[in-house]
């Protein structure tokens, strides 16, 4: 257009330069000044008209130049592009968008290829409505939009960026989107796995390469008793015993070796100092390039089952020793009836029963779960046997708590008094009666007991000329085992033996009981 | 019965430490028809540590589990007089600590042979070092 018009007015001018020669020849003067303005206008016009052209084809190279680059970039961005319009449609029918345009990546970020020409319903049947509202909005406001999308028919999810392009009127919008399934699903794994480590029960951590803590769980809030707060950014070292310092140090190494550590017992310091027992595993924490960035440890709480474990070999090593005991209580109560024997009938029958006491004070224990029991409990269980169905036991004291062994001893001394006055005391007749009286009596600060066993209504007694095992059992034992007094007086209306024992502080009893 | 074997030099004189007074009793026999001199008998820890303190004898026989307690303190001051012992256990080896691994070990029960067995032993040693 504006070449045409700079035609016309050149044209024009040199019809006015014919006509100015033609009506006036002899106007030479006025002519040759015309016609040199005009020159001189012309080579201004000309010069002019050279500067615009190259203006313009340099500006048409420019444009050129810069759609190049544009389209280079439309078709080598990751990133899908497209352009839309809308589809004119009547009044009732569904909104929908006709692709004009879509680079090479559109293909690859969506799924879907070949779509230019095609309708936005055609190409994406099933999808929702709401997808086609957010365009159409775009398109009403001018506000553009991002947003993310997971396609019901493909599970894939886009991301979005949805903008009107400025034509008039607006029917057509740009979309720039990327398929980001992996990266969300990414995210929906971390979140997920992040889910478990705040729930597990396990405390979970992880350090750096020099083993500054740098996570914690609540699991470990729990185990070890430091907020995360705390011990964030503090060394790993706080949680361990110094014993353990090398083996971490190991465990460290291991690691950045590449290894894995699994289920190794171990312990850690809790915020008390207390030491808890943990199974431990262990692997590497690598960054994006595969270096190795820290650590990150599992600790499972195992004291309790530690405890446990503890208490059992207690209890094997405990029942070990009590079988052991008794066997060598077996062989010493049979080596010293052996030795005062007169006869192999006397032995049998002495062995038979001095076991059998033993037997019925460990029942008595065993149904106390030896915890330890009392002296008329004991009494009356070691004399039970020897009732013969009559009442001839007096059995009269306060209730006095006695410790396992205790109870033991004294089943058995009163075993071997209960013996004696069979054989030759007052249970040899059948008029004769025994009677178990005892008291508390308070002596500085210390409970004495005092209990007197006497036997009336039986024959005139003899001094024996001999002391027995029985009698060893009931003044050495005993009274080893009361740290007191035990005396057998050889009266003649009866035997009687007299007792006197400080009695063990409660505290003591418990700590025996135990 | 056999005959006591140490009746003509003079007697070695040994303390014993057992919880269990039947057991206690039972060893004094024992180490009396062994030919030994039994100069104390402790069954708690209180007494076990006078003697061992205090006591005049060659050689001391302890129980390791003295009434939910155990008898190295009362080993402690063996050691320091330089008197031998022999521990005696119904929980085996393994109920013996670190610190004293090499000593003379009776597991419960054991015979009249066996006893006198490490008696000697542990004398014969005694007097080498």
């Amino acid at each position: 257009m504006l070449n045409e018009n700079k035609d016309v007015s050149l044209e024009g001018k040199l019809l006015q330069v014919n006509e100015a020669l033609l009506l006036s020849s002899l106007r030479q003067h006025e002519l040759t000044e015309a016609t040199e303005l005009l020159n001189l206008q012309l080579q201004r016009e000309i010069a002019e008209r050279k500067i615009t052209e190259a203006t313009l084809r340099e500006r048409e190279a420019e444009v050129r130049a810069s759609d190049a680059q544009y389209r280079s970039l439309f078709n080598s961005i990751e990133e899908g592009f497209c352009v839309i319009e809308k589809i004119e449609t009547r009044p009732g029918e569904p909104v929908d968008f006709r692709y004009l345009e879509a680079n090479p990546a559109f293909e690859k970020q969506s799924g879907v290829r070949d779509v230019v020409g095609r309708t936005m319903r055609e190409v994406f049947p099933g999808e929702l409505q709401e997808w086609i509202n957010t365009y159409q909005a775009v398109l009403e406001d001018g506000e553009a939009v991002r947003f993310e999308r997971e396609f019901v028919t493909t599970g894939r999810v886009l991301e979005l960026y949805v903008f009107r392009l400025e034509d008039n009127p607006h029917t057509r919008l740009s979309v720039i989107f990327q398929d980001v399934t992996v990266r969300k699903h990414a995210e929906a794994v971390a979140q997920r796995l992040a889910a478990i480590v705040t729930s597990s029960e396990d405390a979970i951590f992880s350090t750096d390469i020099d083993g500054v803590i740098t996570s914690w769980n609540r699991g470990a809030e729990v185990l070890l008793g430091y907020s995360s707060n705390e011990i964030i950014g503090e060394y790993l070292s706080v949680l361990l015993p110094p014993h353990r310092l090398k083996e971490q140090a190991k465990i460290l190494e291991h690691i950045r070796d590449g290894n894995h550590v699994s289920q190794s017992e171990t312990s850690f310091l809790n915020k008390d100092g207390r030491e808890m027992w943990v199974s431990l595993s262990a692997s590497s924490l690598r960054n994006a390039a595969g270096d190795i960035i820290g650590v990150s440890q599992i600790a499972r709480d195992i004291t309790s089952r530690r405890l446990a474990d503890e208490h059992r070999n207690i209890l094997v090593s405990e029942l070990n020793h009590r079988a052991k005991n008794s066997l060598a209580m077996v062989q010493a109560i049979t080596a010293q009836t052996l030795r005062g024997a007169l006869s192999l009938k006397d032995v049998q029958l002495a062995i038979e029963s001095r076991l059998g006491a033993l037997a019925r004070g460990h029942d008595l224990l065993t149904s106390s779960n030896w915890a330890g029991t009392d002296l008329e409990s004991v009494t009356k269980a070691a004399l039970e046997p020897h009732r013969g169905g009559e009442n001839r036991f007096h059995i009269e004291g306060p209730f006095v708590s006695l410790t396992p062994a205790t109870a033991l001893t004294f089943t058995m001394a009163l075993h071997e008094l209960c013996t004696n006055a069979i054989k030759y005391g007052a249970l040899s007749l059948s008029a004769g009666t025994v009677s178990i009286v005892w008291q508390i009596k308070e002596l500085q600060n210390q409970s004495i007991l005092h209990l007197q066993w006497t036997e009336k209504g039986g024959p005139t007694v003899m001094v024996p000329t001999h002391k027995g095992f029985g009698s060893r059992l009931v003044e050495k034992a005993l009274a080893m085992e009361l740290s007191g007094e035990v005396r057998i007086h050889y009266e003649s209306s009866g035997v009687v033996c007299t007792i006197e024992a400080p009695l063990p502080r409660l505290d003591k009893v418990n700590a025996y009981g135990n | 019965m056999r005959m006591a074997t140490n009746q003509n030099s003079t007697a070695c004189r040994v303390i014993i430490v057992e919880d269990e007074p039947i057991l206690a009793l039972s060893l004094e026999d024992m180490l009396t028809e062994l030919g030994y001199v039994v100069i104390g008998l402790a069954t708690r820890i209180e007494k076990a540590l006078t003697l061992a303190r205090c006591g005049e004898f060659e050689l001391a026989i302890l129980d390791i589990n003295l009434a939910g307690t155990t008898s190295f303190p009362v080993a402690d001051i063996l050691r320091d007089r330089g008197k031998p012992f022999i521990f005696t256990t119904g929980y085996g080896a393994q109920g013996v600590g670190e610190a004293y691994l090499g000593t003379p070990l009776l597991t419960k029960p054991y015979s009249l042979r066996e006893l006198d067995q490490m008696l000697s032993k542990t004398l014969a040693q005694s007097i080498l070092y």
